[in-house]
């Protein structure tokens, strides 16, 4: 059987074509084989080629015993192993580099005169036990029909089928290379389709197209882990184990000056070089020959593909070439791929910053958008483990921390090392984010979040390597910049209230001289808004500027206009209350603001403070939405009730241990409600928080119960009390408290 | 499959509602409804951020309830203590 798999049909025809010519040159039978002895083409002779086509197993495993026996030879010998005088011819046919090699057997050769020796020699009529019988008598008979050959023909016919064996190998070369070329591009093209979302595609790239490389013995593949720093991370050959893990810095041994140099280097007959003990301590047991292939994008080196061979390896120049190109390309690949991995990481943490900022940008207090900042950059590195914010609150030295992974004291000692480095002098810094090695946490990122010309505060974010705080630094740096403007805004607004709050004093104080009235009625209005919102009827900053606007009411709403970026709503407010007060219809289609309603029902109730019951039915209702009337009048209910109690005790100090708030009016008036409807304690739970203005989502969250829940809460309560809506039952909790 | 920035973007979203309702206790299946995402890919996000310690995770599985770990807060530290 011929053997099919080794060689490229082309090529096989053209040396079974050589190898018949020569066949006939020297009337010879000629065959070739590997070197397990198998037949590569078909034996070549006019007459007894036959035989061992037919017996090409029991011919292989004599061939093999025999090439065991002539590893290393170069030149072509002659055998005569069957039996002493039937020789034959065997020419190596060299295709180094490559381990493989084959075998030219011509034969057979009987030397003048020697053939009656042959013949009557035991062996040539004994019958080895492992050969047939058809196989030796058809041996026997190519013995006895074979001329003898003279010397000078012996010499001739091994001159002949030595220069077959240089042709063969000049022919067997070209197509191994040809065939490894091919092979190589095959694996290249196989390698660069591979699926990219493969869980670690980058090793098991370059393990294929190292792999299959004849450029060193050991490959290795080092990704940088740090500045100047790099990890083998992948190995291959039979030393290579050991070599993963190990870690080399810029500038030191091969490898290190490879980086450097950030150019493809190669170093040769280095077994004295001291710098080989980097790969001998890592078990390769010898080192001739070191190549390396820095791994660059845009100036900047990832990593390093090398190769390590233990001896001298003949790599025809071609064939060097292509394999230096192609590792090259195989690093610019990698460099490429881990580009795209870096980039992608990156996107996939903007986009969700990106909704981030719309949800954090109304936010109003500084220590929420600390503990945003905290919470939201471990959501965005790579290997979360601790966070913090020290933010400067004020002026005399006091700094506050916000901080997760942090255990105390380290946490106190290292925010008061940030405090002092970025918050003390507080200049505007050169760079956007800092690295900082000298912590008892890993390594911090650190950000100055700078507004107001001054940095205010600073964002420290702990990453495990160099190379991750590298990859993401940029997104924290967004964090920090949506901190910055977040915190610009708490900050603005504070300022905002506080110039607010100190002009409308001053306003309000410069009438005190010329009208002690107005200036108590507004004085009063003023403090009857913050009362409706300690009642649940407005916010705490809804109260602050029409409160304002109270003080001011006096106050031409044109003049107060013309402060620059102040008292611009204040203004609209005060036009409003005028309009309401002076009873003006409102324009079709249009509703004077809130806060001027406001305006006139706090006026109204401070006007008559004297007699806060009879103004309830007195209320202004002109322009004015009906349920914020009804919603005041409930205030006003409750108002009266506390003043009452007060009055109680003022009165009669010895009743003070009975004097109540008006949360404990409420409360009684709730107690009874309960009692007479029959109201579970659930359902009082949500009416107490209904009195106290809660809106359906807000007593969800209190009592960590669905509004689904709550709504049927308040169905069965409206049911029981025999009411229509909340407004009602609020009603009837404080005429209850009142009655 | 879910793309990663879906689940971070989850991740911040699950942040912020316990950082708005630090009193919160919820289990995947609810703030899924919440939310109006998947159970298990809230699942996911939830288990990552009580693997920072963002959220305490009691429990498994469907049962597993989380709420939030308020983070470590010093005010009025002293600068001038600083040595």
């Amino acid at each position: 059987m011929i053997e099919t798999t080794g060689l490229i049909s082309d090529i096989r025809d053209v040396c079974q074509e050589l190898q018949d010519t020569y066949a006939q040159l020297t009337d010879l039978l000629i065959m070739v084989t590997d070197h397990e002895g198998r037949m590569m083409t078909a034996p070549s002779h006019p007459g007894h080629a036959i035989i061992f086509e037919q017996h090409a197993e029991e011919m292989q495993r004599f061939m093999q015993q025999e090439i065991n026996k002539l590893q290393g030879i170069k030149n072509t010998l002659l055998s005569d192993q069957w039996v002493p005088g039937i020789r034959w011819l065997i020419a190596p046919v060299s295709l180094e580099p490559l381990s493989t090699s084959f075998f030219i057997w011509a034969g057979i050769l009987i030397q003048t005169g020697t053939r009656q020796a042959v013949l009557s020699h035991p062996n040539f009529s004994q019958k080895d036990v492992e050969v047939s019988t058809d196989f030796f008598e058809a041996m026997q008979r190519w013995v006895h029909e074979t001329q003898e050959t003279t010397p000078e023909q012996e010499i001739f016919k091994r001159e002949k089928i030595t220069r077959l064996a240089r042709a063969m190998s000049l022919i067997l070369k070209s197509s191994y290379k040809e065939k490894r070329l091919t092979d190589r591009l095959v694996a290249l093209s196989d390698t660069l389709v591979t699926d990219q979302s493969a869980a670690h595609p980058i090793e098991e790239i370059t393990r294929i197209v190292l792999s299959s490389s004849d450029l060193a013995d050991i490959f290795g593949f080092a990704l940088r882990t740090g500045t100047g720093k790099y990890t083998v991370i992948n190995s291959i050959g039979t030393a290579a184990p050991e070599l993963n893990g190990a870690v080399f810095h810029e500038g030191e041994g091969f490898l290190g000056q490879a980086v450097l140099s950030a150019q493809p280097s190669r170093w040769t007959n280095v077994e004295r070089d001291p710098r080989s003990n980097f790969f001998l301590q890592k078990g390769v047991p010898q080192v001739h020959e070191v190549q390396c292939f820095p791994i660059r994008y845009d100036d900047e080196v990832y990593g390093l593909l090398f190769g390590v061979s233990y001896k001298e390896r003949s790599i025809p120049g071609l064939h060097f070439q292509f394999e230096e190109t192609m590792i090259s390309l195989m690093g610019w690949y990698i460099a490429n791929h881990l580009t795209y991995e870096k980039m992608e990481k990156q996107l996939q943490r903007f986009k969700p910053l990106i909704e981030l900022s719309r949800m954090i940008v109304s936010v109003q207090d500084a220590q929420r958008v600390m503990f945003m900042l905290v919470d939201m950059s471990l959501n965005l590195v790579w290997n979360p483990s601790a966070s913090i914010v020290v933010h400067r609150t004020s002026d005399d030295g006091k700094i506050q921390m916000v901080a997760r992974g942090m255990q105390s004291p380290n946490g106190e000692t290292y925010a008061k090392d940030v405090a002092r480095r970025y918050l003390e002098n507080a200049e505007q810094p050169a760079a956007s984010y800092y690295i900082n090695h000298s912590t008892p946490f890993e390594i911090m990122l650190e950000y100055p979040i700078v507004y107001a010309n001054r940095t205010r505060a600073v964002l420290a974010v702990a990453v495990s390597t160099e190379q991750e705080g590298e990859e993401c630094r940029e997104i924290l740096s967004a964090l920090a910049m949506m901190g910055s403007v977040v915190m610009k805004s708490v900050y603005d607004r504070q300022q905002y209230m506080s110039n607010s709050n100190r002009f409308a004093q001053i306003l309000h104080e410069s009438i005190r001289e010329w009208n002690v009235a107005l200036y108590q009625l507004t004085a009063d209005a003023q403090r009857i808004v913050q009362e409706f919102a300690t009642w649940g009827g407005i916010t705490k900053d809804e109260a602050d500027m029409i409160g304002r606007a109270c003080l001011m009411s006096y106050s031409d709403p044109n003049m107060l206009r013309s402060f620059p970026h102040l008292f611009q709503q204040e203004a609209e407010m005060i036009e409003d209350y005028k309009h309401i007060q002076d009873n003006q219809a409102v324009a079709a289609g249009k509703s004077y603001s809130r806060g001027g309603q406001i305006m006139a029902l706090a006026f109204a109730i401070a006007a008559s403070a004297d007699d806060d019951m009879r103004v309830v039915n007195d209320l202004p209702i002109s322009g004015i939405d009906q349920g914020l009337v009804s919603q005041f009048r409930l205030f006003v209910l409750s108002r009266h009730t506390l003043e009452t109690e007060i009055n109680l005790v003022e009165e009669a100090p010895a009743v003070a241990a009975r004097s109540v708030s008006s949360e404990g009016a409420e409360g009684r008036g709730l107690e009874a409600i309960v009692k007479q409807f029959g109201l579970s304690p659930r359902e009082k739970e949500v009416l107490e928080l209904v009195v106290k203005a809660s809106s359906n989502k807000e007593i969800a969250a209190t009592l960590f119960i669905s509004e689904h829940t709550v709504k049927n809460h308040l169905t069965n309560i409206f049911n029981k009390m025999g009411v229509s809506d909340r407004a009602q039952a609020i009603a009837a909790v404080f005429n209850k408290s009142i009655g | 499959m879910v793309a990663e920035s879906d689940v971070i973007t989850l991740q911040m979203e699950c942040t912020l509602f316990f950082e708005n309702n630090p009193y919160a206790i919820e289990t995947s299946s609810g703030l899924s409804k919440r939310l109006g995402r998947s159970q298990q890919v809230t699942e996911r996000a939830l288990n990552r951020l009580a693997d920072m310690s963002i959220l305490e995770k009691n429990g498994d599985g469907l049962r597993a309830i989380y709420r939030y770990r308020a983070p470590y807060v010093q005010t009025e530290v002293d600068l001038s203590a600083y040595d």
